[in-house]
């Protein structure tokens, strides 16, 4: 049976993904969901050049084979905002299908939409529709994965708020430099592993990914009526 | 050099089509996904005679009990669903755009054949076995196509020994079988000394006991001798011993063949069927290196199948480095769907890209 493909920018990335799909699947079914079978994950780094994407040409070079093979139907790609506008990075898209599938006219006009694009399987000439799509990820005009974790926090997080609120400060005061990216993904770290485990706790395998998005769900509300998150929602929905 | 090939009707393939050989092409892929077959095809377009259809017949052990309990299904297994009153269709192309054409058809009509008989179709001996055979209700097999801009004409009856019409093979000099390294047979002490002694007076040897010390530091050389009359190969020892081939294990016989056929095919195509068999991954990578270097000064093109995921890997990091044009791996699967053959085609970027990210390359 063909199953959907997203491409995503960290392997740990596919915890969080997976905990979203989880969590909607539950609230249709009212029945315990195990981890997303018909969903392939594959990490490709994002890349900063919009004109030759090589990492991401690359991967969706690659997925040739398995169209070929009718291993999917729907492939995903979800990259990260970041400081970027989103038409910048939906020609970052575009330029790289355009790049690996030369032969297709087909464009992403749009996020969230699934575009037909039609491949010749070699050589008995079937015609295989896969459907593309793509999703940013983002909250509130600031594009990291923890931006919109922070965003859905359930639990009280003062040791996280309190670095979070010194350390640019600090960071100034020594002239070392942190991107806002890297100051999300330390809150979060602090968050998770300080403000809600206890001390003997704060080490693997407690503070994975994995482990989080699956036994500690509860240090994220994923109901909550914030405009990113359900567009995130619909687009897993959607390739589901 | 073969550029591409389209079958129709034979073996697994209804309709397929290959193109964009290289030099050296590993095909690689699930069990019965058409890899040996695919071999198969390309042999018999490089050398369409009945002997190199016998000859198929052997690798896949037919039994020679259904030539006299029914011989109307003799042919079946070379056509596709083994319809046999389909005609088998086979194009092949070159890198000069030359097309060789193979069209093969089962026939009652001798009497075509017969009227066109001139001394260059058949020798005395074929004469006298047509003489003697009972072909009036017999089901034959015609071959009938071109190649490099011959025409040729063949009736293949079905014998159980060596008496068909046109056996001619036109084998390279030294070779009574086409250059196809079979995944289990390996061929007789009398072949294997012709070619040992053949790539002896071209002053070849030297490369086929590298590549044996390659595989044991201990082996030193390589020589004919004829204790008994027959003339074996003996192998010799950095211990000043000497033992005949056949004493020595499965990997040592296969890449002695391999280098021996390999060796004697200057500007031609050599098959090879599972190329791993027998030999040690750590070797691997030195058989490839030895094949490039060889291909590349005789104007060798290779066809080889393999299984493994070592041996596919070895060929990817030799050629990715060293030969990246000269180098194509086929992956062949079959569609979930229509259980058609499907191929991919791999240049050895895409194959390096396949391995290092852990994909699929082998037909999963």
């Amino acid at each position: 049976m063909p199953k959907t493909l997203i491409i995503i920018e960290d392997d740990s990335d596919k915890h969080v993904f997976e905990a979203i799909i989880r969590h909607i699947k539950l609230q249709n079914s009212l029945s315990v969901i195990d981890t997303p079978t018909n969903t392939d994950w594959k990490a490709v780094a994002d890349e900063s050049n919009v004109d030759q994407p090589t990492a991401l040409i690359r991967a969706l070079k690659s997925l040739l084979n398995d169209i070929s093979k009718e291993k999917y139907d729907k492939v995903g790609i979800i990259r990260d905002l970041d400081d970027k506008a989103k038409q910048e990075k939906l020609s970052l898209i575009n330029n790289a299908l355009q790049e690996a599938y030369p032969n297709q006219s087909q464009k992403l006009s749009d996020t969230n939409e699934l575009v037909p694009f039609t491949f010749e399987q070699n050589p008995t000439g079937t015609l295989l529709t896969v459907h593309f799509a793509c999703h940013f990820v983002s909250y509130d005009g600031r594009g990291e994965i923890e931006d919109l974790l922070k965003a859905i926090k359930t639990k009280p997080s003062p040791i996280a708020d309190c670095i979070d609120k010194h350390l640019p400060e600090c960071l100034q005061m020594t002239e070392e430099e942190l991107r806002e990216k890297d100051l999300v993904k330390l809150w979060f770290n602090h968050y998770q592993r300080y403000d809600t485990l206890p001390e003997n706790q704060r080490k693997s395998p407690y503070t994975t990914m994995g482990h989080i998005m699956t036994q500690r769900t509860d240090l994220f509300d994923f109901d909550r009526n914030i405009e990113e998150l359900n567009e995130l929602k619909q687009f897993l929905q959607k390739m589901s | 050099m073969l550029n591409s090939i389209s079958i129709k009707n034979f073996r697994c393939f209804d309709n397929f089509r290959i193109d964009g050989f290289k030099n050296i092409n590993l095909i690689g892929g699930l069990n019965n996904s058409g890899k040996t077959a695919l071999l198969e095809t390309l042999l018999l377009s490089v050398y369409p005679s009945p002997k190199t259809i016998s000859l198929l017949r052997q690798f896949r052990n037919e039994n020679n009990e259904l030539i006299e309990k029914a011989t109307e299904k003799i042919w079946n297994n070379f056509f596709y669903n083994q319809e046999k009153n389909n005609t088998i269709q086979i194009v092949s192309k070159n890198t000069d755009q030359q097309i060789s054409t193979l069209e093969i058809h089962t026939t009652k009509d001798i009497e075509t054949f017969l009227k066109n008989i001139t001394s260059n179709t058949i020798n005395a001996k074929e004469f006298s076995n047509l003489l003697n055979s009972k072909f009036s209700d017999t089901l034959s097999l015609n071959l009938k196509g071109n190649t490099q801009q011959q025409d040729f004409d063949y009736f293949l009856l079905p014998n159980k020994e060596e008496k068909n019409i046109g056996t001619m093979g036109n084998y390279p000099k030294g070779f009574v079988s086409p250059p196809f390294l079979h995944a289990a047979l390996r061929l007789d002490d009398s072949q294997l000394s012709n070619l040992y002694s053949l790539a002896k007076e071209n002053k070849k040897v030297q490369q086929l006991n590298e590549m044996l010390h390659l595989l044991d530091n201990t082996i030193i050389g390589s020589e004919i001798d004829a204790p008994g009359g027959e003339p074996v190969i003996k192998i010799l020892l950095e211990n000043d011993q000497s033992f005949p081939l056949a004493m020595f294990g499965d990997a040592i016989r296969k890449v002695t063949e391999l280098m021996l056929i390999l060796l004697n095919t200057s500007n031609g195509i050599f098959f090879i069927d599972e190329i791993e068999n027998g030999i040690h991954f750590t070797k691997h990578k030195d058989l490839w290196n030895k094949l490039f270097q060889v291909i590349d000064k005789n104007d060798i093109q290779i066809f080889a199948t393999s299984h493994s995921a070592e041996m596919i890997r070895a060929f990817n990091e030799v050629a990715y480095e060293h030969y990246p044009s000269q180098a194509m791996y086929f992956e062949m699967s079959r569609s979930p769907k229509t259980q058609q053959i499907i191929v991919n085609s791999m240049d050895m970027e895409m194959l390096n890209y396949q391995i290092l990210t852990h994909k699929t390359y082998r037909g999963e």
